[in-house]
């Protein structure tokens, strides 16, 4: 009896053991760390705490209560930056009462449940932007997140990281031109050539800088276009053909405000002007063959676009574009290399370029001390189509483990 | 004088145009051996600094030490990887249109159809495929009959490798039709050509029995139906669903039919049934789908092919226009292999295997003596996604060159620079 | 003879009011129960209550009953506290699928549903013969701000005997059904701008020009006065909260299907939830996320959403729910003191107390064992059904 107290008690007083996956000072070890901010470190450690890294190289010593991770001669690579991801959002990606919607956040439609997020997440993505549709011209503030979390607050990181704008005929398509009746709802109102687009850029502008000469404060559309041509917010431009381009870069010369070069299928056409103006360029989803668009958008393609535009200076990052079937990040950059770009060229432009083009290098994109421990475990070498992701961690936790032998 | 001039200047010009022809003929030669870094041969061990001999377009000989005829032209490929031509088991493209509009029609053929033009064959050779089984689409519950060919040649009969190859049966309702009305369709069809035969057979042998002749042709429009049921044909059974699944296997095994399956993503659910009856599968050219756990809500990855692997199951790839991957058969492949397939399996299922479910493993599929000389030059390993087919050689020639392929060039290359526009405003 | 005749006249002239109000005076009456299931103060057996002038004057086992009181026995029989709905579209329109929507405007609060509300329609007769007695009536989930909610009895021959509350509070929807193709918002995250801009315009009114919907709007900003806020998936109930925290609204959600995802979050709020029906639930991992959310401790009260599903079948919530898992007790709650919190009527209604009205209902056995049918209902002491007896 008094054996069995004391056992007892003893087996209460014993302290909890370590949630699985909430240790105090996490170790990576691996055959080949790729940190994309330097050289690879051969048999490397990572140290992580609170979801930060906190030391990474050769040598480093491991805190004897860590909970390691041993990798063994497997490839150790930062979590992948999409810059144009399948928006885990419900509903309509615009709001389509208007056509100049500055004030829209995509970010209030943020649905933690979407099934987009888990594909991400399996498919190697730590942090992603979340856009607007492409159905107004000014079409409104996206956000940068992280696919975890229960609530918006928990996913986002970068509040209001860029205005959408759209140069493209995507603003355009499904207006109706009123025949005989004079027009009783919204969708006559808006554009349906490339002259009103511009023209309403142009007024919108405008009407911008006039407002921010004078002293009023209360109208919220303007305040936010004031923010853009102030350099506050970067102003993300989508446009395909290589005259929408030309003239992107040439109303951000303008109106001289922070541009961001969207989709940009027709970029190597144009790619040493896009250089000399150092604008970065965020691709849109790769085509094989021409598709007809509407005013010969989507006629002219290229298939090393990516490496024309690397090679002449450009920044460049792949995306997974805003696709039903998420494309895989890391097959997107291989492929990539296959048309032509340089392999640690395709590898930074699925971590750190579209970190830095996103605002958010301080925190993703690469495996450096202080930065947020998104690090995926891979089979081999990145750029092969052999390769599997192993193991997703997010902030520290091992968010996705592929499981061997599991029954399908 | 001046006639012996032109005379000569006649002689100069014939002999130019004579020499400029034989080269530009490109001639067959008789003789070859190719000297390659690595051989894929796929039914043994990859060789290492291997060669290849190939004479009148058959390979004779094929090994590390083969010792190369004084006679023969050849071809260096030391930083090459060469395997054999990829084979594709099943296609409806090429053709004008994939399906008639009446559902039973197993009376046509694809070899009437096929567009020797279309930018598929041109695709089809540069991504490194060698033999296609264009067959009807999935639209015609018994679509008509296929035809193998090569994705090179100005006219169908440049390309043909076998005619009369395969019987499309598919079972995707229709019109307006339910899967019932479907079935009760082919059931109908195949009862009325039974008794049509019955009736035949009975014909025959009363003329036997009178000792009259008997001329009397099956009916040209039930022919290939006929062929199927004596095996002389295979039957390529189109499944939507798992349940059309089960309903092919109920044809295969009342008809006694050769039968290849070919299927779409959500068949996976009935790979251990297919395994069981030993079906040869063709899988569909999406092969990664979510799906939503009923239970659990949560979002799972099926790995179409694993599952099939898993089981047992013998299959080929199948490839669409899509982007990325899925255009190349090496990308498929490379998935599975990437998903825990065995590399060597993989490689098979989009050589050996389609091979032999087409019918002509005898010539394709692989680099063995008494084949076919049909490989690829590789840049590097084909399931490296870097990995190019520089050369394309069908029977002894070389019918492809990356070198030469302008259309990959313009596809590829930097354009010139556009003027620069003049200042308006 | 003519004064004769004047008053006999006068006399047969108001004899019929005499009548008429003699049907609905203030019962007094007393009902002797095998079981008494009062939901705030435990089971009583073999128990008596007592009724006078409409309200429940005693509940006990072995009370004085005073000698004129009618004694209806019921001595093998379970009484419950008269169930409250506390969410539905019924009788609104003498069609049952009539309109409960105004969706030209999409910001409607000053819209009254009382208004809308006729006590003749069919279901009402269908929703007493369940043993509902009371519900509260509100706007659909077309409009983002769809006008106000109002408690009313089912039975009750003068208004002020029947609607309880009036405008109980404003009915919000974060619904995609609010989000129209023809008019704002089109998009759910102009959804919530517009809610915003409403709320932030409402802040700053000052009583200046004559505007009732803002003057509803500022109550609910600035008066506590309640909002109803329509949301069902894990990213609309989020978004209900952060309206909540940003405006400190005073909020009710309705639906929240999916809140025990993120239970802690309501319940840290002190936000009471009133749950869809379980009728419209098939898989068990929906069936019990109520369970989980009242375990988290989160107070929920059942509704029928009518004509969604039937107000007859509002018990079925409470009887599926305890076969996943919830406590019967909170089960009975959440049909009847739970709601009446929620909806702010608790002083009159939602058990069986000294000094809340008469509002019971007679069942042939426990109340949450669905083969147990109900053979009386009682509002305001009035008999207003009672089974026939085959």
């Amino acid at each position: 009896m008094k054996a069995c107290v004391i056992l007892l008690s003893f087996l209460l007083l014993m302290p909890a053991s370590a949630e699985e996956g909430q240790p105090e000072i996490t170790a990576v070890k691996a055959g080949k760390i790729l940190t994309i901010s330097g050289a690879p470190i051969a048999d490397g450690i990572i140290l992580i705490k609170d979801g930060k890294i906190t030391d990474i190289g050769t040598g480093i010593e491991i805190p004897e209560n860590a909970f390691v991770i041993d990798a063994g001669q497997k490839i150790v690579m930062p979590g992948l930056v999409d810059a144009s991801a399948v928006p885990p959002v419900r509903g309509d990606l615009n709001e389509q009462s208007e056509e100049i919607t500055p004030t829209f956040r995509i970010s209030t439609a943020l649905d933690s449940q979407s099934k987009a997020l888990k594909r991400m997440v399996q498919t190697g993505i730590t942090t992603l932007y979340v856009s607007p549709g492409l159905r107004n011209v000014i079409a409104g503030l996206g956000a940068v997140i992280k696919p975890t979390g229960k609530t918006p607050e928990e996913m986002i990181i970068k509040e209001d990281a860029a205005l959408m704008v759209v140069m493209s005929m995507d603003s355009a398509y499904g207006n109706r031109i009123p025949r005989s009746q004079p027009p009783y709802n919204f969708y006559y109102r808006r554009p349906t050539t490339r002259m009103a687009i511009i023209w309403m850029l142009r007024k919108n502008f405008f009407d911008t800088q006039e407002y921010a000469k004078s002293n009023e404060k209360d109208d919220p559309d303007l305040e936010i276009l004031a923010s853009a041509l102030d350099d506050k917010i970067p102003v993300r431009l989508n446009v395909r053909r290589a005259i929408n381009i030309r003239t992107a870069l040439k109303l951000a010369e303008e109106y001289d405000f922070q541009l961001i070069l969207d989709e940009c299928t027709e970029g190597y056409k144009v790619a040493k002007e896009i250089a000399e103006k150092k604008i970065p360029v965020i691709l849109g989803p790769f085509y094989y063959y021409p598709r007809n668009l509407g005013q010969y958008e989507g006629r002219d393609i290229n298939w090393n676009n990516a490496g024309i535009l690397t090679k002449a200076g450009v920044k460049v990052a792949l995306t997974s574009g805003a696709q039903t079937q998420s494309i895989d990040l890391l097959t997107a950059a291989a492929f990539a290399v296959r048309h032509g770009m340089p392999q640690d060229e395709a590898l930074k432009a699925v971590t750190i370029t579209p970190a830095e083009i996103l605002g958010v290098v301080d925190k993703v994109g690469t495996l450096e001390k202080g930065k947020d421990a998104d690090i995926l475990i891979l089979s081999g070498d990145p750029l092969k189509v052999t390769t599997r992701i192993e193991q997703v961690i997010l902030n520290g936790k091992t968010v996705y483990k592929a499981e061997r032998g599991r029954k399908l | 004088m001046k006639s012996k001039f032109y005379i000569a200047l006649i002689a100069m010009f014939l002999m130019a145009s004579i020499i400029n022809a034989s080269a530009r003929a490109a001639p067959v030669r008789k003789k070859l051996a190719v000297k390659a870094g690595s051989i894929i041969t796929i039914s043994g061990a990859d060789i290492k600094n291997g060669t290849i001999l190939i004479e009148d377009g058959i390979i004779k000989a094929v090994g590390k030490n083969v010792e190369i005829p004084w006679d023969a032209f050849v071809i260096e490929a030391k930083d090459r990887v060469i395997m054999p031509g990829f084979v594709l088991a099943h296609t409806s493209s090429g053709l004008d249109r994939a399906n008639e509009n009446i559902p039973e029609v197993p009376f046509l053929s694809t070899f009437d159809s096929v567009d020797p033009v279309s930018f598929y064959f041109e695709d089809s050779l540069r991504d490194g495929v060698v033999a296609i089984l264009v067959l009807p689409g999935n639209n015609t519950l018994l679509g008509g009959t296929g035809t193998v060919v090569r994705p090179h040649g100005l006219t169908v009969e440049d390309m043909l490798i076998k005619p009369y190859t395969g019987l499309k049966i598919s079972l995707r309702p229709t019109g307006n039709t339910s899967r019932m009305g479907h079935m009760q369709r082919f059931r109908r069809y195949m009862s009325d050509l039974k008794d049509y035969l019955e009736e035949y057979e009975q014909r025959k042998a009363d003329a036997e029995e009178e000792k009259k002749p008997f001329d009397e042709e099956i009916d040209p429009r039930k022919q290939a139906m006929v062929d199927l049921l004596n095996k002389k044909l295979t039957a390529f059974i189109y499944c939507d669903n798992a349940a059309d699944v089960l309903k092919a296997i109920e044809i295969h095994e009342k008809h006694k039919f050769n039968t290849v399956l070919v299927l779409s993503p959500a068949c996976y659910k009935a790979a251990p049934l297919i395994a069981q009856k030993k079906l040869p599968v063709i899988l569909p050219s999406q092969l990664i789908i979510w799906e939503t756990n009923e239970e659990t809500n949560e979002e799972e990855m099926k790995v179409v092919p694993m599952i099939f692997y898993k089981a047992g199951v013998k299959f080929a790839f199948q490839t669409d226009t899509s982007q990325y991957g899925s255009r190349y058969l090496w990308y498929q492949a490379a998935t599975a292999v990437r998903h825990g397939m065995k590399r060597t399996d993989a490689l098979k299922s989009i050589t050996l295997y389609p091979a032999q479910f087409i019918g002509v493993s005898d010539r394709l599929g692989t680099i063995q003596v008494g084949k076919e000389a049909t490989f690829l030059f590789l840049t590097s390993d084909p399931l490296d996604a870097q990995a190019w087919v520089d050369k394309v050689m069908i029977a002894g020639e070389i019918v492809y060159e990356k070198e030469k392929d302008k259309r990959l060039e313009k596809l590829l290359e930097k354009p010139e620079e556009i003027q620069k526009p003049k200042d308006t405003d | 003879m003519k004064k004769t005749i004047l008053l006999s006249v006068l006399i047969l002239v108001s004899l019929p009011c005499y009548m008429v109000r003699a049907a609905d005076a203030p019962q007094n009456l007393a009902i002797r129960a095998g079981r008494i299931w009062t939901v705030t103060d435990g089971v009583i057996e073999d128990g008596v209550i007592i009724i006078k002038n409409g309200k429940i004057q005693t509940v006990r086992k072995k009370p004085d009953i005073p000698a004129e009181i009618e004694v209806l026995d019921f001595s093998d029989k379970d009484v419950i506290p008269g169930l409250i709905d506390a969410h539905c579209h019924l009788g609104l329109s003498l069609d049952i699928f009539g309109e409960i929507d105004e969706t030209v405007s999409a910001v409607t609060p000053d819209m009254q549903i009382i208004d809308a509300f006729s006590p003749l329609a069919d279901g009402v007769k269908r929703a007493l013969s369940s043993g509902v007695t009371t519900v509260l009536l509100a706007p659909g989930n077309k409009n983002p701000i769809a006008g106000q909610t109002a408690v009313v009895k089912l039975y009750g021959q003068k208004a002020k005997d029947r609607v309880l509350k009036r405008t109980a509070g404003v009915k919000f929807s974060l619904r995609d059904e609010a989000l129209m193709s023809d008019r704002r918002p089109t998009s759910r995250s102009g959804l919530l701008a517009l809610i915003r801009e409403e709320l932030g315009n409402a802040k700053a009114y000052q009583d200046d020009k004559p505007d009732l919907r803002m003057k509803v709007l500022k109550s609910v900003v600035d008066a506590n006065f309640p909002v109803y806020i329509s949301a069902y998936t894990v990213d609309e109930i989020t978004s209900a909260l952060t309206l909540v925290d940003e405006y400190d609204l005073n909020a009710v959600l309705v639906g929240a299907e999916q809140g025990d995802e993120i239970a802690g979050l309501i319940a840290e709020r002190n936000i009471p939830v009133i749950y869809s029906p379980l009728l419209l639930f098939s898989r068990d991992k929906d069936l019990k996320r109520v369970v989980r959310l009242a375990e988290n401790g989160v107070k929920v009260a059942f509704s029928s959403s009518a004509p969604e599903t039937a107000l007859s079948d509002l018990r079925t919530s409470s009887i599926t729910a305890v076969k996943y898992g919830l406590d019967k007790e909170t089960a009975l709650k959440s049909l009847t003191i739970n709601a009446a919190e929620i909806l702010g009527v608790s002083k009159r209604i939602g058990s069986i107390r000294r000094g809340k009205d008469a509002d019971l209902v007679i069942l042939n056995g426990d109340p949450l064992q669905p083969t147990s049918t109900v053979e009386m209902v009682i509002i305001n002491g009035n008999i207003v059904y009672q089974r026939q007896k085959i």
